[in-house]
């Protein structure tokens, strides 16, 4: 994998296909045990996201500089303990250094590493592709994780307690149904969320290829 | 041959390099970790227990913890002002949804009324345990101001009008309600252990 097989994606392509086309967690339904577990307030899921998103990165963008020493056959070892490596790296420092940051995403911190949406993102894109197109794909991948994250909790967050960022919106209107914040709620949000998004693209993907794969990869 | 020696030695130079990189952060965050640590200890003493500036950590005995309440207390610090025993300071780490349990610091005054709760590490689950762990969320002024006369309950969806030894859980985190409750108890019980002057009876 040392040489470049293919045709690097330009930055917009890569911001349409993390945000929309491929979006990690509505499209390609990976990350569920995150999103599912931190959607039940809005708060959460965008730190759990932006959390994330960092790592992510950090994560692509190593992953990229090794892609050609890592030979294939230990590849994904490999990446799982560079993502390791780098999440307990960060716990550290924001133990260390940035304790208020700690306080508010402490806690979402050792679930990024079973987040599947990095070891996919390091097989299909950045184990491909040079460093700088592989950070721009961690940060879109990222945000569009945290995109369907702040969606499903703010459905969850409104209809589970009637509030939105922890702010009162509907104390008069109904009782919050609490099922929504407990874990079949996560399943009802998750599954009306795709339902949305499936019907705003018209529940297919745009291209015949998918954005960042090959052709020869990627058959129809 | 060359075919699996290749892979498994970048693999190893690959942990081996990790390894490194983790120890040399371990080691360079271990001393800023501990000192806040130890200042975070500091700001929750006096926090929980306002009305005390100096605080002095009391040995406590062998086997003093002889129920499930006692079994969550780490230890006890007294709190005096110009030399006067005003309270007692409780860190517990008492056993909530995760095995890491929840990290608290409970102050009560010299007559025993629960004077603050602050709640330290935990990884409780988002949304569920942290509802009960947050202070803007009614369930740890519960109870605070508190001199019950009899052990506190834990009830779900409590009446209005109930007396205020009863604690209400929350939905959905009745097992993160219990930890906090659980530890709160023991609190309350090493107060009830101390005579008005702090010595422990």
């Amino acid at each position: 994998m040392s040489s470049q097989p293919f045709d690097t994606p330009k930055a917009w392509d890569i911001a349409v296909a993390g945000l929309i086309k491929e979006n990690p967690t509505l499209k390609m339904i990976l990350g569920c045990c995150p999103t599912l577990a931190v959607t039940t307030a809005v708060g959460n899921g965008l730190g759990m996201g932006l959390a994330t998103t960092a790592v992510l990165m950090c994560s692509n963008m190593a992953i990229s500089l090794l892609r050609g020493v890592i030979p294939e056959k230990v590849r994904i070892p490999s990446y799982i303990i560079i993502i390791a490596g780098f999440v307990t790296v960060v716990m550290y420092v924001l133990k260390a250094w940035l304790p208020e940051l700690d306080k508010a995403l402490g806690i979402y911190i050792p679930l990024i590493v079973a987040n599947c949406i990095l070891l996919a993102r390091a097989e299909m894109f950045a184990a491909k592709y040079k460093p700088f197109p592989s950070l721009l794909d961690g940060l879109f991948m990222g945000l569009g994780f945290t995109l369907a994250l702040f969606t499903i909790s703010t459905v969850r967050e409104i209809l589970g307690s009637g509030t939105w960022f922890g702010l009162v919106l509907t104390k008069n209107l109904w009782a919050p149904a609490v099922l929504m914040i407990l874990p079949p709620g996560g399943f009802l949000a998750f599954g009306l969320v795709i339902t949305g998004m499936n019907r705003l693209t018209n529940g297919k993907i745009a291209t015949p290829m998918c954005a960042t794969c090959s052709p020869e990869r990627c058959a129809p | 041959m060359r075919e699996i020696l290749k892979p498994a030695l970048v693999l190893l130079a690959i942990c081996a390099g990790v390894t490194v990189v983790l120890a040399l952060v371990f080691q360079g965050t271990k001393p800023v970790i501990a000192e806040r640590a130890a200042a975070d200890l500091a700001a929750a003493k006096s926090e929980v227990l306002a009305g005390a500036d100096a605080f002095s950590e009391l040995k406590l005995p062998e086997g003093f913890a002889t129920d499930e309440f006692l079994q969550t207390i780490g230890a006890v610090y007294l709190g005096t002002k110009n030399g006067l025993y005003r309270g007692v300071v409780v860190r517990a780490l008492s056993r909530g949804y995760e095995a890491a349990g929840v990290l608290l610091t409970i102050g009560l005054s010299n007559e025993g009324v629960v004077t603050g709760i602050r709640v330290g590490d935990h990884k409780e689950t988002p949304g569920l345990g942290t509802k009960v762990l947050d202070k803007a969320q009614a369930y740890l002024g519960q109870y605070l101001n508190l001199k019950p006369a009899t052990n506190l309950l834990l009830v779900k969806n409590k009446t209005a009008g109930a007396p205020s030894h009863q604690i209400d859980a929350v939905t959905g985190a009745t097992i993160t309600s219990r930890a906090v409750w659980r530890a709160v108890q023991g609190a309350l019980e090493i107060s009830q252990k101390l005579t008005p002057e702090g010595a422990w009876k």
